[in-house]
């Protein structure tokens, strides 16, 4: 059943890349005029256009790009930048270390803030605690995070020289130097996650604890928090592992901003760059790593889920 | 209820001032003045002056009111667009394994990448962001949409509308869609929230709306440079997005919360 379950899964994870490949072509289509010119800028000459046209592929019909595309992928090809001059994919790969540092290091931040808070909420709920919690969880959702990174920066870094301003301590840089570098951007990139995971634990943990087995646990003379965190804890863990997959999926995302703001030579902030300098190729191999690695992480946790509830075993919808 | 209706209406309340705000200032957001440049907070400035000695204060005023604007023409696009495809995939048994799929991709890419991607695809003005923002919330929307149409479709007044002989459009129409609508408003005030969110941080980057528009993400990206002696240019704005964004959460949860029965019944 098994198997089963995880071929029919495969079989969707195929769909969702093809319509997410073909998304991303079409999104590469609609530049208005001519892209090749658009890359080259106004002081470039005709020849010049036309021969980054050809390099492009873009001389040919709609549907022979698009059944060139889809092949190049296929074979791990995402095309070459012009302004980095090296292959898309090569690129993404010197920057992912960065990225998935700043990443794990937010994740393990927003775990940290959440976790706990959501199960003092759930708790005690209703006290003075779970308001507390709440609030910061209405107002953490609630901040631009570019502007919580400029808010950090200048009182944090700026004016008390606590943290560095901005980069990553360069090539050179020690283990802990790097980790200085990457508090604040973790901080800012937590914090919405932080926030989500705080929610869910908390109405996870008021759900199981109005359940019979914990009244049972609680008549039969166990310490109050032996019941919260070995019998009610568990259960509520289970929603959270597709919650926490999803946290590191937002993150990926979001690097764009606290990148940029941070000037972390990541993946996030090379789409920017992209951008300004309409490079094309670079933002599509982006989009195409980022959506794939999204797609996989939610194959990942769907897997992970059905294998630790035992309910769910051969269910594999 | 008791205590949810509070929130809501504050959350309202404060709203309203923000859009209306303009008129409690006589000041033109655009005037220059060379003497007045970076002056701090007071009582002539509440907000003080920025780079151009126009008073920040106005300029908070008129561009929170732009953004809310924006992020109301976004959730409508997402909104319209949104219902459509949930209504379409959750009725029509044929389109949904290809619809739902389509929704999975546009979800698997993170909202401020794509919005970012669409951007520059389409090139920057104001109507784009609209656009682009509005594509990426749209999925959202019809997930929800989706969802709750599945689970009327089972319902026995829809059967009952079968057997009467409506056609699947009026079912669809004026038997569905009436009791999704507080759900789907509920989805459309966070998506709301998101939108200012979102398109914020495109005129931050620099890949929103055009940087003479005086959108609040705009006046920030702007005075970055004075940071260090001006903080009011940056605290100001950014504090009127985080004030929009915040009451728009605490107006959808207190609706989430008075719909709970509602929702659960979507799941």
């Amino acid at each position: 059943m098994f198997a089963y379950g995880l071929l029919r899964k495969l079989g969707s994870v195929v769909a969702v890349m093809f319509i997410v490949a073909t998304t991303v072509f079409v999104i590469s289509r609609v530049i208005p005029g001519d892209p090749a010119g658009v890359m080259l800028g106004a002081a470039a000459t005709p020849e010049e256009i036309a021969r980054l046209r050809v390099e492009l592929g873009l001389d040919r019909p709609l549907p022979v790009q698009y059944v060139e595309f889809m092949g190049q992928l296929l074979r791990l090809d995402l095309g070459q930048s012009i302004f980095l001059g090296q292959p898309v994919l090569e690129a993404i790969i010197e920057r992912s270390g960065l990225t998935f540092a700043l990443c794990a290091f937010a994740t393990t931040l927003s775990v940290l803030i959440g976790l706990p808070l959501g199960i003092v909420a759930g708790v005690w709920r209703g006290s003075w605690v779970d308001r507390a919690a709440s609030g910061f969880a209405l107002l953490g959702a609630s901040l631009p995070s570019f502007w919580i990174a400029l808010v950090l920066i200048r009182y944090l870094a700026a004016e008390t020289g606590w943290f560095p301003v901005s980069g990553w301590g360069g090539p050179d840089a020690t283990m802990p130097e790097r980790l200085h570098h990457l508090i604040l951007p973790a901080i800012v990139l937590a914090l919405p996650p932080g926030v989500l995971l705080l929610r869910t634990t908390r109405a996870g943990m008021m759900d199981v604890l109005s359940q019979d087995y914990v009244r049972t646990a609680r008549a039969k003379g166990l310490a109050p928090w032996t019941v919260v965190m070995k019998h009610a804890l568990r259960n509520t863990m289970l929603p959270l592992v597709t919650v926490i997959g999803l946290t590191v999926a937002m993150l990926v995302g979001r690097t764009v901003v606290t990148e940029t703001v941070f000037g972390l030579p990541g993946i996030g902030n090379m789409v920017i760059a992209g951008v300004q300098r309409r490079d094309y190729p670079v933002i599509q191999g982006v989009l195409m790593v980022i959506s794939g690695f999204y797609v996989l992480l939610n194959l990942f946790v769907d897997i992970l889920y059905t294998r630790l509830d035992p309910r769910l075993r051969g269910r594999f919808a | 209820m008791s205590r949810v209706k509070p929130f809501v209406a504050i959350g309202l309340l404060v709203l309203a001032v923000l859009f209306v705000s303009p008129w409690m200032t006589s000041v033109d957001p655009l005037k220059l003045s060379v003497m007045d440049r970076l002056k701090p907070p007071s009582a002539l400035h509440p907000f003080g002056t920025d780079d151009f000695g126009r008073d920040v204060f106005a300029r908070v005023a008129h561009g929170a009111r732009l953004s809310l604007i924006i992020g109301f023409l976004v959730t409508a696009v997402a909104t319209l667009l949104g219902t459509a495809i949930g209504l379409a995939a959750g009725f029509f048994r044929r389109a949904d394994p290809f619809l739902a799929r389509l929704l999975d991709a546009m979800m698997a890419f993170p909202d401020i990448l794509l919005a970012v991607a669409l951007m520059a695809a389409f090139g920057q003005n104001l109507g784009n962001v609209v656009i682009a923002l509005g594509l990426v919330y749209a999925p959202r929307v019809a997930r929800v949409v989706r969802a709750s149409t599945l689970a009327q479709r089972g319902m026995l007044f829809v059967e009952a509308a079968e057997s009467m002989g409506a056609g699947r459009l009026r079912i669809l129409l004026l038997h569905v869609l009436p009791n999704i609508l507080p759900v789907l408003f509920v989805q459309a005030t966070f998506v709301f929230a998101y939108a200012l969110l979102t398109e914020s941080a495109l005129s931050f980057l620099g890949v929103g709306v055009p940087p003479e528009v005086p959108t609040l993400g705009n006046m920030i990206a702007a005075a970055q440079l004075y940071f260090d002696d001006a903080a009011w240019l940056i605290l100001f704005p950014g504090a009127a997005i985080a004030l929009a964004v915040l009451c728009l959460q605490m107006v959808g949860d207190g609706l989430r919360d008075a719909l709970d029965p509602i929702l659960r019944g979507a799941e």
